[in-house]
């Protein structure tokens, strides 16, 4: 809302002209959000990764394999929820399951951000595959939907590649190719984001680790994200991190018991304020 | 000395192909990157450099290397395609001749170069010679320098150790700087080596206004550039003498050479004379060099001291603003002719336990050709290296440089680039780059830059695939990026990026008996533009 000074009457997006001010209170707000307007760039609302500065791509949780498909996954399944910047408009949900056999593993999620004016969707398959006892590889395939009023509705195929490595008993490397085929989306100009990942994570200990993450995007900075978790006690894990390029600060919990567990993670970004995230995750037998 | 140049040459191919990348990218960035080279350019590989060592030499060598690009705009035509071939044989027990034909084509324009060198020795005089194409590596490079010579090697930074230029070297090159065409005598008697030669060439150059200036490599992309070529004729002799009494090496050198039509920075006639000397007293070493050339001076000398845990040196060199020699090489910027210089550095590496850390700190203080005009080069540099061992397969070697340099009219440049570059050995050997490069001007906003890409390549067995993705954002840097990556022999081996963008690139090097081969394929990805698409392919034999 900072960037909006004065309200248009009409804008033009495509070939369409949007007229309504709702309509166009909504758009402007993602294009503050965003700083332009490029669909599906945001991270999936994970909590996990959220209370851990969003370095996720080498954490072991249920729906890892949205950050990293190469990641190894339990038998599990999961929901979560997001409210970036208290934006009802941008609210996510998230539904995933996952399950392992042998020396593969395999993922599904379908996702949801937006409301009856903007609405992102997306489908997602993984598999990941232990090359090596200290090498995995993986492949997600995601469907895109991306549903304006009153405009084109845009979709595209989109194919990441990840692999983690074990260095050594308690440092673990990785890297992402996301959109390697480059997918636009179709009905609109814009390209999906395509960007090179990597981290490192180091197991301090048995309760607790520290990650980091790099992401670069063709022509915008690199963004760094940090993150430590630990488990100070049996059912409680407390998660705290660091975005730059954009800013923000992340912190986080989760409580286990038996095969539930509930997460909670609360983002601060200087400028736009808090986005909150939870979710759980159920163990299946 | 001849030992230790041995040694050397010997080990030069046994070195990893990651130190082997390193080196080469080394020498190419650490010049100030006022004046990046030109995407056209084409070098003799620097591998080749390295050598066979002696006593193995094949009797049959062929290597013919092929690449084009395509963008995404053209037809089925392969504009921008680079073709080179080189046949080596041997003939008896000493004799061995080297053809070297490459053709560029930049559609319609095509270039096509053929150079050929014949040499040997005579058994019963004891003369050793060379026919056709030679080159001739004398000293530091201030007067005569091959492509890679001997400073270049100093300009690694880990490296404190020059090697002294090692004379006539009958090799067959492309590289407009530094050939010769004629025939070369050198004979070795006792400690003294004397080695005469006469050569007559053309160079690149435009002579449309008088005198003429030699215009380097010849750029096929325009009929205008092409009109350039070999209009400038040189006709040079020269001798040389070198004394090696163990660890020492003294020698003089002395050429004439003829321009048509007269080129500025020499005129028609110009007689140069260079002196040249290398020393070791334990384990310290000097090597220098004084040349004149005409009415101008140059040298360069190197001071160094190491053990197995610490190594320095310090490095000068001076040429004056009007110094002129068509075959030099500025001993630490690749590919530039060494004129208007004056630079003093001083650099250091420490082995303790797995880390070893070297830095060079160089300061340039060349001034402006005239006297009122902005200086030339006016900056100060620090380049560190650390390189560490952290497991038997993981290293990092990561890199930080800071330099200032004074653009004139009271704007100053402050830069600041890191490189954090992880290895990992398993299966195959992984690495990953990430660098981040920051321009500040002084009335001017700051810049910024950022460069990441994953590679992962096998270096051992027959075959050896490779695989890198690399994303920059370079769109604030005035300067490019180089990135060394392995491509076909005798092609220009780093990649320069501007802009923002993609890169995708995979290789494929497989070894079968006598047989090498290797593929490239590339693609090209900047944002504001159309995509390209870079094949090469190479294959060599020896026997």
């Amino acid at each position: 809302m900072k960037k909006l000074f004065l309200m248009p009457k009409s804008i033009r997006i495509g070939r369409r002209i949007v007229k309504a001010a709702l309509r166009i209170v909504v758009l402007l707000l993602l294009f503050t959000v965003s700083e332009s307007f490029a669909a599906f760039e945001r991270l999936p609302a994970d909590p996990v990764s959220a209370g851990m500065g969003r370095a996720g791509l080498l954490v072991f949780r249920t729906g890892g394999f949205l950050a990293n498909p190469a990641l190894p996954v339990i038998r599990s399944f999961g929901v979560w929820w997001d409210r970036p910047y208290g934006l009802t408009e941008l609210t996510a949900k998230e539904a995933v399951v996952s399950l392992p056999h042998s020396e593969f593993s395999f993922g599904a999620t379908f996702g949801h951000t937006g409301d009856d004016t903007y609405s992102e969707s997306r489908t997602i398959v993984a598999a990941g595959y232990t090359l090596s006892p200290d090498i995995r590889a993986g492949l997600s395939l995601a469907w895109y939907r991306l549903a304006i009023d009153e405009l084109p509705t845009g979709s595209s195929g989109v194919a990441n590649l990840g692999v983690i490595g074990q260095v050594s008993s308690d440092v673990r490397v990785g890297a992402v190719w996301n959109n390697v085929l480059g997918a636009g989306l179709s009905g609109y100009e814009d390209d999906l984001p395509q960007s090179l990942a990597a981290a490192i994570l180091f197991d301090a200990d048995d309760r607790t680790l520290v990650t980091l993450d790099l992401e670069q995007q063709s022509g915008w900075p690199t963004e760094v994200r940090i993150g430590v978790a630990s488990r100070v006690l049996k059912p409680l894990t407390l998660r705290a991190g660091s975005r730059f390029n954009p800013s923000e600060l992340t912190a986080g919990f989760s409580l286990k018991y038996q095969a539930v567990q509930v997460h909670y993670a609360l983002l601060w970004h200087r400028d736009l304020g808090a986005t909150h995230s939870a979710g759980m995750s159920i163990l299946i037998p | 000395m001849r030992a230790i140049l041995f040694l050397m040459c010997a080990c030069a191919p046994l070195l990893f192909a990651q130190e082997q990348d390193d080196l080469i990218e080394d020498v190419a960035a650490s010049a100030d990157q006022e004046t990046p080279l030109p995407a056209d350019w084409t070098a003799d590989s620097l591998f080749e450099q390295a050598g066979t060592p002696p006593g193995s030499r094949p009797r049959v060598r062929f290597i013919t290397s092929l690449a084009w690009n395509r963008h995404a705009e053209s037809s089925f035509d392969w504009p921008d395609m680079w073709a080179r071939t080189k046949l080596t044989s041997q003939f008896g027990a000493t004799t061995r001749s080297e053809l070297l034909f490459v053709r560029r084509v930049d559609d319609p324009h095509t270039v096509d170069e053929i150079h050929l060198a014949v040499s040997g020795s005579h058994e019963q005089s004891e003369i050793r010679y060379a026919l056709g194409t030679f080159q001739h590596d004398w000293g530091l490079g201030i007067l005569n320098s091959a492509s890679f010579g001997a400073a270049r090697r100093f300009a690694y930074i880990a490296n404190t150790v020059a090697i002294p230029g090692i004379g006539i070297v009958p090799r067959t090159t492309s590289r407009e700087e530094s050939w010769l065409r004629g025939v070369a005598l050198s004979r070795t008697y006792q400690s003294v080596s004397l080695s005469v030669w006469g050569s007559n060439r053309d160079w690149n150059g435009d002579d449309t206004a008088q005198p003429a200036r030699l215009t380097g490599v010849l750029s096929t992309t325009t009929p205008s550039t092409l009109e350039r070529r070999d209009n400038i004729e040189e006709n040079s002799a020269g001798g040389s003498i070198q004394w090696t009494r163990r660890a020492t090496q003294i020698g003089l050198l002395t050429q004439t050479s003829e321009f048509v039509p007269e080129i500025s920075g020499a005129g028609r006639r110009l007689l140069s004379a260079s002196l040249a000397g290398a020393t070791s007293v334990g384990s310290a070493r000097a090597m220098a060099e004084f040349a004149r050339s005409g009415e101008h001076s140059a040298w360069s000398t190197i001071l160094s001291y190491g053990t197995r845990r610490l190594r320095s040196a310090f490095y000068a060199m001076y040429a004056a603003p009007d110094y002129f020699a068509s075959r030099s090489q500025s001993p630490f910027s690749f590919g530039e002719e060494f004129r208007n210089s004056r630079i003093y550095g001083l650099r250091m590496g420490v082995k303790a336990g797995r880390h070893d850390i070297a830095l060079d700190t160089r300061v340039n203080r060349s001034p402006g050709a005239t006297p009122t005009a902005a200086p030339y080069r006016k900056s100060e540099e620090l380049l560190i290296n650390w390189y560490y061992r952290a497991a038997p397969h993981v290293e990092l070697k990561n890199k930080a440089v800071f330099t200032i340099r004074d653009l004139g009219n009271g704007q100053e440049r402050f830069g600041r680039s890191f490189r954090f570059e992880p290895v990992w050995r398993q299966a195959a050997v992984w690495s990953l780059r990430a660098e981040l490069r920051n321009t500040d001007y002084l009335h001017e906003p700051s810049a910024n830059g950022q460069y990441l890409h994953l590679q992962v390549a096998r270096d051992r067995g027959k075959l050896k695939p490779g695989f890198r993705v690399a994303f920059y954002n370079l769109d604030e840097l005035d300067d490019p990026l180089l990135v060394y990556e392995p491509t076909t022999d005798g092609a220009y081996p780093l990649e320069t990026l501007t802009g923002n963008g993609t890169r995708v690139a995979g290789w494929c090097r497989a070894a079968f008996g006598k047989w090498k081969i290797i593929a490239k394929a590339a693609q090209q990805k900047p944002e504001a533009e159309k995509s390209s698409l870079e094949f090469a392919i190479g294959i060599g034999y020896h026997q």
